[in-house]
């Protein structure tokens, strides 16, 4: 098959829905078939990118395995720069390689991307 | 060009969606991109001449009004939905088409991609 770039967008919060788990796994399992993945986090998803999120041990660390995927897999991160304003997330406090972004940039996702998934709750 | 659709099912009074919805909407027009905004199940109450959420003191929804007429972003309000919750009179100032469940299958058939709000 050939290569696709694949757009994953998620709304909601990480550790209320698990909308966040499924778009990793997607993601994981698409960059792992060579495909090219990015992942768009709006609205409330942002918390997932807060590298200061503590989950008790057992639990998953969401924002440990983003950081993973962008690191050994190539993952794209985009934040939404106006949501992560709106929950005073800093840039600073975002996990490595996740990047702000915003709507002229998901347009620009949804006009490139082969497919789009989008995963709301 | 692409077309995309933006499906809110969301009340407007108590979530952000429809707003949602419309901004991200008016955020495609930076590419090649021709937006629609359908509102189905809940979201139908968006477009409701009586609703202002405004008046119980949150994030107005007909500020968007005037980028919808600047950008003629298509509004489209599901017909089966509008009777379920008993919406008389919608806003004129929001440009609906009203459209039935077996048109919107068509609808989500013309779009690249559907975003559900």
């Amino acid at each position: 098959m050939d290569k696709l770039k694949i757009t994953i967008q998620v709304m909601v919060p990480p550790y209320t829905n698990q909308d966040l788990d499924t778009a990793m796994n997607i993601a994981e399992a698409c960059l792992d078939r060579g495909h090219e993945v990015a992942l768009f986090l709006f609205s409330d998803s942002i918390l997932a990118s807060n590298a200061k999120v503590k989950p008790v041990r057992s639990d998953r660390n969401i924002p440990e395995r983003m950081r993973l995927l962008i690191k050994e897999k190539n993952l794209r991160v985009d934040i939404c720069g106006i949501c992560m304003e709106y929950r005073g997330v800093k840039p600073e406090d975002t996990v490595e390689g996740a990047e702000p972004s915003g709507l002229p940039e998901l347009a620009n996702l949804v006009m490139s991307s082969d497919r789009f998934i989008n995963l709301m709750a | 060009m692409r077309k995309i659709l933006f499906v809110v099912y969301h009340a407007p009074c108590g979530t952000i969606w429809p707003n949602e919805g419309f901004r991200t909407a008016f955020g495609m027009y930076g590419e090649d991109i021709e937006p629609e905004v359908l509102f189905i199940e809940q979201g139908v109450i968006s477009v409701a001449k009586e609703t202002e959420c405004s008046k119980i003191g949150l994030f107005p929804l007909k500020m968007v009004q005037k980028y919808i007429k600047r950008y003629g972003t298509a509004v489209l309000v599901e017909k089966e939905s509008l009777n379920k919750y008993k919406v008389k009179e919608l806003d004129e100032n929001f440009p609906t088409e009203v459209i039935s469940r077996e048109q919107i299958k068509e609808k989500i058939r013309q779009n690249d991609f559907v975003i559900f709000m």
